[in-house]
Formats: C-alpha cells, structure tokens, sequence
C-alpha cells in the first residue's frame, strides 16, 4: 500500500509536466496574443512586433515549450503578462478561496446527496423516491447562473439575510484563531456560494446513491443477510451502503475536479475571488504565463485526489490490494 | 460530520437574521465590474485601474464635468510658442510617504512614458512630446515636435514619485503612491481595493475616511448589492434589465448621460467588396439603427448620428448625419455598383461572384453579437451572403491589425477630445486606421485640428472632418454609449461626469 502510494506519486510528475505542455500547445493554437491582449487596440503594429520580442512569442514554439518547461522545473512561473505581478504569487493569493468554497461544496453535497439517495432508495416507488427525484433532476438541470441570481435576490436583496458577494475572513484561519465573529462573517459569505455550487453535485450523487443501492440490493448476500434475519438497518448501511458506496467515491473524486474548474460561474456571480476567475480573465487576455501556472497547480490536485479516491478504494473494499 | 455542519449552518443563518450591515460613518462602497490590470498610472490601461489611480494619484490638469482642464498639480501654465509648454507647479504638495513633489518628478512620469522600454499602453497619446525638462524644482517645459492642441486634456495623467519608482521597481504597481486624495492601503486580487483619506490633501482633508472598491464581476450581483445595502455605487456596464429595476428601488437613485464612446461598424476601405462606398453607403442604409437601439442596448446607449460626440461641446453638431435606415435606396445603390442577381439564386452577384460579406465583433459583449447576428440576417433578405464572425477579443484586434476583415462591430472609450475619436482612426498614417482610409483632405484637416488652438478654428475642422466621414464611411457610429451611475441615496455630493471620472469622490460623503 505504502509502496503503491510512493509510485503513484511519483507518477503525477510527468502527468502534470504533460499536462503543462498540452495547455501550452493549445494556448499557442488561439488565435491573438498577449501582446495585442496588453497594448489593446490603441497599439500600433512596430509596438506590438517590439512587445513580441520581448516576451520571447518570437521563437520557434519547441523552444518556448523548452524554455518554460525548465523554468518550472526550477521553480519559476514567471511573470503574468497582464497583471503587474508573479505569477505564482497570483495563484497562491486566488486558489485558498477556490479550495474553501470547492471543499465546503463538496461536503454539503455529500452531506446531503447520499442521504437524499438513500432516502429514496428505501421507499422505492412511494412519494418520498418520486419527490427526491424530482429534486434531483431540478438540481442536474437548473443553470448554476440562473440559481446563482435567484439566491441573491432572495436572500440578499428581499430577505437581506445574507451578503449578496464577495468573500468573508479565511475559513481556515478564523477556525485555526477561534474567531467567533470572523467564523460566522465567514460562513455567511460562503453560504450561497457553497449551495449554489453544491446542488448540481448533490442531485448527481442523490440519484447515484439510489442507482448504486438499488442495483446492490439486488444482490444475492443481501438476501442471504436478509433470509438469516438481520434488521433491514444493519442490511442497508453495512452491507449494501458499503459496497455501492466504490462507484460514488469515484464520482466525488471526479466532482472536486469538476468543482474546482466549475467554480468559474460561480465564483463571477458572487464576485468569489477565486482562482477560477483569475484563469478565465486569463485566458480572454492571453495571458500565457497564468494560464499555464494555474493549469499546472490544477492537474496537481486534480491527481492528488484521484490518487486519495484509488487508496481509499482499498479502504473501503477489503477485496483491492495494491502490490 | 453531518451534524457539526449542520450547526454550523444554522449558526450562520442564525447570525445572519438581525440587521448584520452595520455601515460606518465615513466609508464609501463601491461596486465595480472587473480589477484592475495595475495600478501604475503610466501603465494603466482598463477603467479600474484609472477609477482607482484617479484617488491616489494627481495629473498636472484634471477635467472638469465639461471635460475643460483645470489647474491640478499645475497651478498654472502657459504656451510660450505653439510648440512649447510651460507648467507651474503647485508648492507644498507632498507625496503619500511625505516626500515633496517637484518638478523632476513630472519629468520622470513623462519621460519614462515616452521610453519605448516602458511598454506604456498610451504612450502614443504623448509621442508629439519630443522633450520635458525641469527648469527648476517648480516649474516643466514640454516641447513638442509640432504644435498638439490635445496635449492639456491628456495632461491629467498621474505624476508618479520617482524615489518610490526607483526603491519599489516592478512592485510600486502594486503599491502605489502618489499625491491624491486618497492613500492606498491594501489590494486583494479579484476582490477588492482598499484607500483611506489622505489628510494633508492639497485641496483639503477629503470627507470620507476610506473608498473600498468591491470587484464584483456578474452585472445582475452588482445591482443587487446595491440594492440590497451591500455598495453604495456602481456605474456602466449594466444590463438594461437590472437597470428598470434599479429605477424602481427605494433606496437608489440612477443616474443616465451620454458617455464618452462610440460603437461603430469599421469598414475595410482596401477590401475587394467594401472599398466601393456605394456598399458601404448601401449598408449603412440596411442598418435598422433605431431598432437595435430601442431593442438590444433598450436606449441605454443613444442613436448616433456622426462621429462627433455630443459631449464635444462646441463641436458637436446633429446637422451632420450618416445616410438613415431606406432599404429601397439600398437596393438601388447595390444595383448601381453592378450586383444583380444573374443566375436566380437569391444571392446578388457580379462576373460570376456572389456578394459575400463576413462581419466580425467580440465575444465579450453580448450586446454586439446580437447586433451582429441581426445586421446578417437583415443582408440576408436583402441578398447578401452575409455571415458573422464571433471571435475573443485578442483575436478580432489582431485580425484589424492585419487588415484580415471585411465589415467588425467594436467600439471605442474615453474619447475625451476629438483628437483622440478620430486622428488615429482617419489619417492615413493614423496607428488604428485599420480601414486603410486615405483621403489627403482629411489629412489636412486633422493635421489642423490637432495644430490650432482656437477652439473655433479646431471645431470647424472637426466637423468638416466628420461630414467626410459620413459621406465615404469608413466608420458607420451605430450608437453612442450611455454611462449609468446607480448610487445609494444616502450618498452625498458625489458627481457624474461623461467620462466615467470619480475625481468628485473627493468631496463625496456618505454620513
């Protein structure tokens, strides 16, 4: 187990160095550049060719690739070409409010995802299933823009329970300090946020818990512990629960990718000062340098968690054995 | 876990139930769409980063709402010859860190402008500069290499300390300090921009004890903030829809004028199609303007009848107008140039060449493609092969840059003289006559613009310049866009002005 965990960590090197080097390639077959992104339309030509030159657009693209590829490797990301700033430093400064909000949507969409699943697949065919999946099919299918705004007019500017955007004190950090009032300024920034985001995950993994419990108990050891007289409890969350529960670990690994790269909506409707929006504006102004940097911390965590979802694989299903 | 969270959350709600927005006294909120690029006055490029430097830092000149100069950093100047300008400055300003401003230092911010090595967005606006010396710690004489009547207006820009410059190398972009209103205290990226009083302002002590500038992205949560008590301002873009209701909230008062940019169609005079002007007047004939501005910018933005701003005091005229909506006339005038629908298709054509026409804009602005998407169908009925090109930004300036169009929908901002709305764009050696227009006549006109100081005189070419314009159109000016300020009603003393300027924040209150 020890042994599989070093290999596969060793594996996310070249994973995440290919990964640099397809997000370079595809930025390369866009058409405009940061040049004509930074001076606007104001520039005239000779500025922009002189601009080129020295950002290095002028060379041959396997030497660029070269170049940047063997700054990673020491550590340096370079320069944003937009934003007067380190490119590392705009990454480091945008991607905590990303992981707090990726991370607590993620919970609430567990926290209520599975049970509402459960719920459902209990009372199979009665108004409860049929309600829960009502709601589920709402959630997969609603526009996250759309509930997004209908949040922040409800309880932002009817209710005005709530802040209608932006982002409170660090969550970690006032739970780390035990600041009540900063905790609690905290969550009400990231409460709507969080749901907004939450939903569509929470529908999804309702309807898979349902899927995955109806599919196993269906199964002949769930009969058999039925026949031999166990409560339907035990039955449900320590049989059928434990072994449907493979497919969904996969698709929450999946879902804080998704949730990670998927903040961007959200994070503009409430203006969430994330590292989403950071790689979009970046991209709109061709601005290699961040758009590689945030590509590269990406696939970093997005391997990091597919590595968590394998090992706890074996966690879960006595039957997985990693030589 | 499940139930730690749900304490949590009913804690947060329960929190959330009493009037939480407990604002204080001196502090203004205001809501703006994106962050700032820099804040670097010479390297700014976007309206944030202007709003924001506007504050903190102070020109020779400001403009007043009437966009006239008036004596700022430069108490007063003089033009000694038409090439040569001579400014005062005022004694006794000092910089945030409480150096004294002198003359040296407005000699770096514009000589460092100047320096190609900078890579100044603006740069082009001072290259008529051919020298600016200090004659003494008081006083700056520019010389320019011929007479530019735009230099004044143009002389708002921030005058940056050069000590900090030189101690703070690429960092003073991120930590700027200057003489203004307004200190800078922190910037978070994406989120907000933080400035407090500066008590030894040159003007006097500024009535609010600090500006926050809220970087909310999505124009549907920027009103809503306002309208729930979360900013105190926002301003342009909007959407029309939250516009409406925003004029329904209690606590708002909006506010609409006519800004200071055009969004105009740009046509490639070099083009095999395009160059004949009967298509280009054709077209323009083809253009429902007041449709699209009544349906798609909902009035917001106004019809446009030249390329002379109605914020050009003295210079606008609506006497001079582009050819109106008449799609016979069109017709006629597409037959004129020879195209005819020979072989029955339903697609006009000449030697065997169908009339085929791409339109291109930006995807950024929602509002340009649909008028786009409407100017192709409307060519469409009327027998043009008519096809829309949607493309990022990046993309349709470097397509511009190569002369690789035939028809694109963009627009222009800050038009803050008509220099800088048409000397670039007209001139056939202009750095955005993208369209390749050549006309000796209106060469010699914008070199006289730019050269009189009469502002009779420089009107006068002006207008000769636009009617031209709305004869041989090489720029069709669909609309001439609105700037809206939404603004809390507590809010005092705050004034809007065309070009966006929050120079009044000064004197702005919110008790």
């Amino acid at each position: 187990m020890v042994r599989y965990a070093v290999r596969r960590l060793l594996l996310v090197v070249p994973v995440v160095l290919g990964a640099a080097a397809v997000a370079f390639a595809l930025l390369l077959l866009l058409p405009g550049d940061p040049a004509v992104a930074l001076l606007g339309q104001e520039a005239s030509a000779a500025e922009l060719a002189r601009f080129r030159q020295l950002l290095g657009l002028d060379r041959p693209v396997p030497i660029q690739l070269g170049l940047y590829l063997w700054r990673i490797v020491h550590g340096d990301f370079g320069r944003s070409v937009t934003l007067s700033a380190p490119v590392l430093q705009l990454i480091l400064s945008t991607l905590p409010a990303t992981l707090e909000l990726a991370i607590s949507s993620i919970i609430l969409a567990i926290a209520a995802g599975i049970p509402l699943g459960l719920l459902a697949a209990r009372h199979r065919g009665t108004p409860v299933d049929t309600g829960t999946m009502l709601l589920a099919q709402l959630g997969v299918s609603m526009p996250v823009f759309w509930l997004g705004v209908l949040l922040i007019l409800l309880f932002a500017v009817k209710l005005n329970w709530l802040p209608s955007f932006g982002r409170g004190a660090p969550f970690l950090s006032s739970v780390i300090t035990a600041d009540l009032p900063a905790l609690a300024d905290s969550i009400r920034h990231l409460f709507l946020p969080a749901c907004t985001l939450a939903f569509f995950n929470l529908a999804l993994l309702s309807r898979l818990t349902r899927w995955a419990l109806l599919e196993v108990l269906e199964e002949d050891y769930v009969r058999t512990a039925r026949a031999k007289g166990q409560r339907e409890r035990i039955v449900l969350y320590r049989h059928a629960l434990r072994n449907a529960l493979l497919p969904i670990v996969t698709i929450v690994g999946l879902q804080f990718g998704n949730a990670l790269g998927g903040a961007v909506v959200t994070e503009t409707i409430y203006g969430w000062p994330g590292m989403g929006r950071l790689v979009v504006q970046a991209i709109g102004q061709r601005d290699f340098p961040v758009v590689q940097g945030a590509v590269l911390v990406l696939a970093l965590i997005f391997s990091l968690v597919n590595m968590v979802v394998d090992l706890t694989y074996a966690l879960i299903d006595p039957r997985i054995r990693y030589e | 876990m499940r139930r730690t969270l749900f304490v949590l959350l009913t804690a947060a709600l329960g929190i959330a139930l009493p009037g939480w927005a407990a604002p204080s006294g001196g502090t203004l909120r205001v809501g703006i769409d994106v962050d700032a690029g820099t804040l670097d006055p010479r390297l700014a490029n976007d309206t944030t980063a202007r709003r924001v430097i506007e504050q903190v830092y102070d020109g020779l000149i400001e403009l007043d709402p009437q966009l006239r100069p008036r004596p700022a950093l430069a108490e007063s100047w003089t033009q000694l010859t038409p090439t040569v300008w001579v400014f005062k400055l005022r004694p006794n300003v000092h910089f945030h860190d409480g150096t004294p401003l002198t003359a040296a230092d407005v000699v770096f911010t514009y000589s460092t402008i100047l320096d190609p090595g900078l890579r100044a967005p603006l740069r082009g606006l001072y290259t008529p500069i051919s020298r600016v010396e200090a004659v003494d710690n008081e006083t700056v004489r520019f010389t320019l290499s011929a007479p530019y009547a735009p230099l004044l207006k143009y002389a708002d820009m921030g005058i940056v300390s050069k000590a900090a410059v030189e101690r703070l190398g690429a960092d003073y972009a991120t930590r700027p300090l200057g003489t203004g209103p307004y200190k800078f205290v922190s910037w978070q990226r994406n989120s907000r921009i933080v400035l407090e009083a500066n008590p030894e302002y040159w003007k006097g002590q500024p009535r609010l004890n600090q500006v926050v500038f809220n970087i909310i992205p999505d124009n549907t949560t920027r009103s809503a903030a306002l309208e729930s008590g979360d900013v105190d301002l926002i301003h342009s873009p909007l959407s029309p829809q939250d516009v409406a209701r925003l004029r329904s909230a209690s606590r708002v008062s909006v506010t609409e004028m006519t800004g200071l940019g055009i969004t105009y169609l740009n046509m490639n005079t070099v083009d095999p199609i395009v160059r004949d002007v009967r298509i280009r007047r054709a077209l323009a004939l083809l253009i429902p303007q007041q449709t699209i501005v009544r349906q798609i910018y909902r009035e917001m933005d106004k019809p446009a009848t030249s390329v002379l701003l109605p914020a050009w005091a003295g210079v606008f005229t609506d006497e001079i107008v582009q050819p109106g909506h008449d799609i016979t006339r069109a017709k006629a005038l597409l037959a004129e140039a020879g195209w005819t629908d020979s072989n029955r298709d339903g697609v006009l054509d000449k030697d065997g060449q169908p009339l085929s026409l791409t339109i291109r804009t930006h995807s950024e602005d929602p509002n340009r493609v649909q008028v786009v998407e409407l100017l192709v169908s409307i060519l469409r009925s009327s027998g043009i092969d008519a096809r829309a090109e949607i493309t990022e930004f990046p993309a349709l300036v470097q397509a511009l840059l190569a002369g690789n169009y035939q028809v694109a929908l963009l627009g222009w901002l800050g038009l803050v003289d008509p220099d800088r709305g048409m000397y670039n764009q007209f001139h056939s050696k202009g750095s955005q006559n993208w369209e390749k227009y050549n006309n000796p006549r209106v060469d010699a006109l914008l070199d006289e613009g730019r050269q009189k100081s009469d502002p009779a005189d420089r009107a006068r070419s002006y207008r000769d310049v636009a009617r031209i314009i709305a004869s041989d159109l090489p720029y069709y000016v669909l609309t001439y866009q609105g700037y809206i300020v939404g603004i809390n009603r507590r809010v005092q003393g705050f004034v809007p002005i065309p070009n966006g300027s929050f120079r009044s924040l000064w004197g702005t209150s919110v008790p």
